[in-house]
């Protein structure tokens, strides 16, 4: 059977599949629509969990990341997974115990606020809104690089898959879908993982390939990780496995990423919202537990992907001739994610440090060849000695082919990669829609809305966000990768010290809450617009703040909240009795 | 013990046990991987540096093993105060017949 038949029975099926789910899991009820009507297992509730986590960024871009950065790709590992500890212990058991329906529902009752509520509200869409494109993007990767189809083609039909499971049976058929997904995108992920393991380490399992020794080739007798740190040296890039050597981020830069992907994983309201769909407290702290494990696997799996696409990549382009490339390089030359420049003009690839050329691949007038038959850019070249672009984003997609295993093994990572996207997409429409249905509309703008109305309005919410963001998989911004920096450094700095200090501390009043989410908001988005939009040539590292990036700076502005929201507390009147008794309510599983 | 009473013994222990589950979070999520990994990066296990090999595998499985030791924890912490649910709805204590036994039961020992 040829690939693109291959393609098209993995594809489909998988889409049949969530069909199938969504329509057998519809629902009648805002509960149902909202929370899955509290009845969802813990261990489904992990997979789903893990589904709605791992994004189109997680499942292609993450490995490709730690693969370019060696030791500093650490700072993703640790705050993405990190994170569930504090939501473990911190936010999911009290939150689950409120009971109601979303993120500014908690924080518009608990500090008996309107305009907590609002800034909530505006969070947790300007939040998922910014995530939400990211994953159309993906859609759209996965099919015009993958699968061949026109990106319009393949945005449309994840929309249309979207919007069919989301508008019919809300939270319950996203829930019950995302467990599907979870199943495919992790055998996508986890298969050509074990075989490129065992081709090029004799070990099966990535975890421990990752510390084994080369079988063939140049390197063959060194430790993998040895190998990349000499072939590293060799072409003048710093040490892959070196922490903080020149060529790599600070010390307190990667501290202060890693703690604002981690306070910030645990205030994005998508994964929050994941426990309020089980049946009581504990459901929620062993669903936690289950959705580390199930987001475990992958994230232990990605840094060995990392480490051997790293080796395949430098050992079968760097000093080869062009004319003797494998066809997997010649296919992604052709979609402009790798390209190549010959500086000097000998015909061989020559890769090393810096970048090969300004901007990305832009291809010649009329596909035009160069001498040696390679793609011509028009690109200025830059004055480094490396030649050679590679897209990191696709590290994940290209394994299979540059492992050389069987079609049907690409035709399932490109179905991983679409439930990676869709799963993530579907969690963050929901989000978006129950933020103006419930929390907008109906505690705010029309509390007398019937119960059926009020269902209308969030299939109608849904659908319109899936077009915008579909419109943005199709156009997409130039700044989709900078504002997701945005997505974490504004849940770290608005939602975890609101919701973690809403449980923690009685006395916090909402003067407190309410001042100190905005202090967090102004300054870690003004912070972050000053070094991304206005002045992007000042975003170097002697410019920053106690030298910590706008990617780390979320870190700041949650002290600076948490700071704010404490001080104000002190000078303004407790909350109401009732508040006080409702915050005790959360503390106990059992107390009504 | 009145409930109110139980109630806030429980509330100590809660605190008390994640303040001890989260003084290893941080250790693993920041001290270990970032600030010592330069000197941990001496030592060396199979083809790993331990302090890369912290960094990239270790914390993640020490962060699984802290929630499960949270979960399994206060479990046992629930039902040892009596405020544990049973069923969907959530109880209160002296509604419940299971609870009450288990009342009853922590009266005794």
């Amino acid at each position: 059977m040829s690939q693109s038949i291959w393609n098209w029975v993995f594809v489909l099926s998988s889409f049949g599949l969530y069909i199938g789910i969504a329509y057998w899991a519809r629902v009648k009820s805002t509960k149902g629509f909202y929370v899955a009507d509290q009845g969802v297992p813990t261990v489904l509730n992990g997979m789903a969990t893990g589904a709605d986590w791992m994004s189109a960024a997680s499942f292609m871009g993450m490995a490709g990341l730690i693969s370019v950065m060696g030791y500093t790709g650490s700072m993703y590992l640790i705050g993405w997974t990190g994170g569930y500890v504090l939501l473990a212990m911190l936010l999911a058991p009290y939150l689950r115990k409120f009971g109601k329906f979303t993120v500014p529902d908690f924080i518009g009752d608990r500090y008996y606020s309107n305009v907590a509520r609002m800034v909530a509200i505006f969070c947790a869409i300007f939040v998922s809104f910014t995530y939400v494109c990211g994953q159309m993007r993906g859609v759209g990767i996965v099919f015009a690089n993958l699968l061949g189809w026109p990106v319009l083609f393949g945005v449309l039909i994840g929309m249309g898959i979207v919007f069919f499971y989301a508008t019919l049976g809300g939270m319950k058929g996203i829930t019950y879908t995302q467990v599907a997904q979870y199943c495919v995108l992790i055998c996508a992920f986890v298969i050509p993982a074990v075989a490129i393991s065992f081709q090029m380490t004799g070990n099966p399992i990535p975890q421990l390939g990752f510390g084994s020794s080369i079988q063939t080739g140049d390197n063959a007798g060194l430790f993998l990780l040895d190998a990349l740190d000499k072939i590293h040296a060799e072409l003048g890039l710093p040490e892959y496995t070196g922490a903080f050597v020149a060529g790599k981020k600070s010390m307190i830069d990667v501290f202060a990423i890693t703690f604002a992907l981690m306070a910030g994983t645990a205030g994005l309201p998508h994964v929050i919202i994941r426990f309020y769909t089980v049946k009581n407290v504990q459901a929620a702290r062993w669903s936690a537990f289950w959705a580390l494990l199930f987001i475990g696997i992958l994230y232990t799996t990605a840094p060995a992907v990392g480490a051997f696409a790293r080796v395949n990549l430098l050992q079968t382009t760097h000093n080869k001739p062009y004319t003797q490339v494998p066809d997997w390089f010649k296919k992604w030359e052709n979609s402009n994610l790798i390209a190549w420049v010959d500086k000097n003009g000998d015909g061989l690839i020559q890769f090393g440090g810096g970048a090969a050329m300004v901007g990305k691949p832009i291809p010649a007038e009329g596909e035009a060849r160069g001498s040696h038959g390679e793609r011509l850019v028009t690109n200025a070249p830059t004055k480094s000695a490396n030649e050679l672009y590679v897209d990191r984003d696709i590290m994940v997609l290209a394994n299979p082919e540059i492992a050389k295993l069987p079609k049907w093994v690409v035709a399932l990572v490109a179905a991983g990669g679409l439930a990676a996207a869709l799963s993530t997409a579907a969690g963050l429409l929901l989000v978006i829609s129950s933020s103006i249905s419930h929390d907008l509309l109906k505690r705010i703008l029309k509390p007398d809305m019937t119960e059926k109305q009020e269902l209308r309005a969030a299939r109608i919410a849904a659908a319109v966000a899936v077009i915008i963001a579909g419109y943005f998989g199709i156009n997409p911004p130039d700044y989709v990768a900078a504002l997701v920096a945005f997505a974490f450094g504004l849940a770290a700095s608005s939602f975890f010290p609101a919701i973690v200090l809403g449980i923690f501390s009685k006395r916090t009043s909402k003067e407190g809450a309410i001042s100190g989410m905005l202090t967090g908001i102004l300054f870690t988005a003004g912070y972050i617009i000053y070094f991304k939009f206005i002045n992007p040539a000042a975003n170097i590292p002697e410019n920053w703040l106690f030298k910590i990036s706008p990617e780390g700076i979320g870190t700041i502005g949650m002290l600076l909240n948490f700071a704010v929201t404490m001080t104000v507390t002190r000078f303004t009147a407790a909350p109401p009795e009732s508040i006080q008794d409702e915050v005790e309510r959360l503390r106990y599983p059992s107390k009504d | 013990m009145s409930t109110d009473e139980k109630h806030r013994q429980y509330w100590r222990t809660n605190i008390k046990v994640l303040s001890i589950l989260l003084a290893i979070w941080f250790v693993f999520a920041c001290v270990l991987p970032i600030f010592l990994v330069e000197p941990l990066n001496e030592i060396r296990i199979a083809g790993f540096k331990l302090g890369f090999w912290i960094a990239q595998q270790g914390t993640i499985v020490v962060f699984i093993i802290l929630i499960l030791a949270y979960a399994i924890i206060m479990r046992k912490v629930d039902a040892a105060h009596g405020v544990d649910q049973s069923g969907t709805q959530s109880t209160s204590p002296g509604s419940s017949p299971a609870s009450e036994s288990k009342s009853a039961e922590d009266a005794k020992s």
